[in-house]
């Protein structure tokens, strides 16, 4: 009985992981992904001076930091998310995707909390210089988490481990006299 | 060094290059580092103790503020940064406040008086049409920009509005929240 459950679980389990590492699954997520990273890193590289503004409404660097922040930071989210739509580094790009929306979701979770009215330069919609109401942040809060989950999921399983194969393992323990 | 860091630092080097090498080519590029004078409230104490030794009355129409306005590169005479306690005098010596928030946000409680100037509808108007706004004002008369608190629209409006030539702008960062926190007149 307990067995059976056990192993019904590991099934269940397994059926995540191949659902989770399909290359489909797989694919459909960097699209989306990298599609938006890199449109909103469009946004931000078109008027770096707005953008550099946005990051100055956190109050959270040092103004001296700020401009150069604003002209790199587009690019790093325009390579990572060309590359996890290309398929190139799909670990390293997962990761600074990752980096960045958890970066991003302190920013605007303390935004939140202080009760700061910004414009954040971070979503879909974010225009220059329309301030962002509290529930814009919570709904940017969430599209983040979303986004974050998928990162993770395409950093873990971007990259199927191969199960040793059975066979092969038999004929190494033949050759090794263990069988 | 695992894959996964190597492919990371390839593309933050790759970036930081692209990167800056944009920045020099764009027309629309910015310096390194932000021009402090956009935000630095230092020059505030200075302003209210020559404001206090040199009584102005801002009713009046036809003096400013600045005895020398100068102007800066661009043709017009840089807003300057204040704090809450000039802000305050200003504000009993009946200088113009500006809000620049939008209607919804003005609405919900303002600096008693200030007039609202939503700089979202603002910054899309021509130039005629903004000279055409402001028509009646006086050029040389104290106007101080707010909005919220640690937002940018203040400092937008006011720049926009000096490059009218207006030669009095005053940019008060601390905005409503703190205006409405230090108990000074607001209305809702």
């Amino acid at each position: 009985m307990g067995k059976s459950r056990i192993s019904g679980r590991k099934i269940k389990i397994k059926t995540m992981r191949d659902l989770l590492s399909n290359k489909y699954v797989q694919f459909i997520l960097r699209i989306v992904l990298g599609g938006i990273f890199i449109y909103v890193a469009f946004n931000k590289m078109v008027n770096p001076e707005e953008f550099a503004k946005a990051i100055k409404n956190y109050e959270m660097l040092p103004l001296q930091l700020i401009n150069i922040m604003a002209i790199i930071l587009p690019y790093i989210e325009f390579f990572a998310g060309l590359f996890l739509l290309i398929g190139f580094y799909k670990k390293g790009s997962s990761a600074i995707v990752i980096l960045s929306l958890v970066m991003f979701i302190i920013g605007l979770t303390s935004a939140y909390a202080r009760g700061l009215n910004i414009d954040c330069g971070c979503g879909f919609t974010s225009t220059t210089q329309e301030s962002a109401t509290k529930t814009d942040l919570l709904v940017r809060i969430f599209e983040d988490i979303l986004m974050l989950i998928c990162a993770v999921i395409v950093y873990v399983f971007s990259e199927k481990k191969k199960e040793p194969e059975p066979v092969q393992q038999n004929e190494n323990q033949i050759i090794k006299g263990e069988i | 060094m695992s894959k996964t860091i190597k492919q990371i630092i390839i593309i933050l080097v790759l970036s930081v290059i692209i990167g800056f090498i944009v920045n020099v080519v764009n027309p629309k590029g910015i310096p390194l580092v932000m021009d402090m004078k956009r935000y630095s409230t230092e020059q505030s104490d200075k302003l209210k103790e020559d404001f206090i030794n040199n009584p102005y009355d801002t009713s009046k129409k036809d003096a400013s503020l600045m005895q020398n306005p100068r102007l800066n590169k661009e043709g017009f005479v840089d807003p300057q940064n204040i704090k809450l306690d000039f802000a305050k005098l200003l504000y009993d010596r009946k200088a113009l406040f500006f809000d620049g928030r939008k209607p919804e946000e003005f609405a919900t409680g303002h600096i008693k008086s200030a007039i609202n100037i939503s700089y979202v509808e603002f910054h899309k108007k021509s130039k005629e049409e903004k000279e055409e706004m402001f028509k009646g004002y006086n050029k040389n008369g104290i106007i101080v920009c707010y909005c919220d608190g640690g937002c940018e629209v203040s400092i937008d409006l006011a720049y926009d509005i000096a490059k009218l030539g207006f030669t009095s702008m005053n940019i008060y960062q601390g905005g409503y929240q703190e205006w409405e926190k230090a108990g000074y007149p607001v209305e809702k």
